[in-house]
């Protein structure tokens, strides 16, 4: 499987981080694109808080993935992945994500289809892109090959 | 636990700046979102743009003193107010390509929502 990190290069994906459903709406669409456009199929998908509701949106929206992880991702009943589009979802989190408090969004995925991994860390909702955690928690073994 | 006091600390600020109307407290708000701890400055972040229009003055003031840019334009993106596009507009041309995208990226999502 060929890796092509979407945040390593000049030609980079990247979405506004804006709040709003609009904004997470127009950004699915382009993720979807900018897919198309690199002839990716399949990818394996590593998000972080709403760019997980991004990724879950672009499924809707007819996206089919590999495996999506979503990491710190607040819970919110519009932002579902399509499961038959989707290999395996993994949620990856923080106790009392105080972002997520902040959002209103629900702390934990209740789908039995996403596998939820709560770390022993508290508040802390940049704490799941931290290479430091990843290593003292051996991350790599918990999301999907 | 600091970061426990500091996020405490904004939602104490957003209570009094919404429902007292203590602007002092909103311009904290709107300060931390230069904060180096990214918690804190999605907080705020988050805080005010679920203040939606009433946030729009604090937000202002901060663009004229170019204080936080461009998080406070990707804030105003957020309240999506279509009143705002030709403010947005002056920064779309920014001299700062940061600045410029985040006014890029603001517009685009605040002229959709006008649209609807």
């Amino acid at each position: 499987m060929a890796f092509v990190p979407t945040y390593a290069n000049a030609d980079a994906f990247s979405w506004s981080g804006i709040y709003s459903e609009a904004a997470r709406a127009i950004a699915a669409v382009e993720l979807q694109t900018w897919l198309a456009g690199h002839g990716i199929q399949n990818p394996y998908l590593l998000t972080h808080s709403h760019g997980g509701s991004v990724a879950m949106l672009a499924t809707q929206n007819g996206l089919n993935t590999g495996p999506l992880v979503l990491l710190s991702c607040p819970v919110h009943s519009i932002y579902t992945p399509d499961f038959t589009r989707t290999g395996r979802v993994v949620s990856i989190r923080v106790k009392l994500d105080l972002v997520i408090l902040a959002d209103g969004g629900g702390q934990k995925f209740s789908d039995p289809r996403i596998t939820e991994r709560i770390l022993p860390i508290w508040f802390d909702h940049s704490a799941t892109h931290d290479p430091a955690v990843w290593q003292r928690y051996n991350l790599g073994s918990v999301i999907p090959p | 636990m600091r970061l426990l006091l500091g996020a405490l600390r904004l939602f104490v600020y957003r209570a009094l700046w919404y429902w007292l109307r203590i602007t002092s407290a909103g311009r904290a708000l709107v300060r931390a979102l230069g904060s180096p701890d990214e918690n804190i400055r999605s907080i705020a972040g988050i805080l005010l743009a679920k203040s939606g229009k009433r946030a729009e003055p604090l937000l202002q003031e901060a663009l004229a003193r170019r204080e936080n840019l461009p998080t406070v334009l990707t804030v105003l993106g957020s309240i999506g107010d279509p009143a705002l596009i030709p403010q947005l507009r002056q920064f779309a041309d920014d001299q700062s390509p940061d600045v410029a995208k985040a006014a890029h990226e603001a517009l685009k999502v605040t002229e959709s929502a006008g649209k609807r």
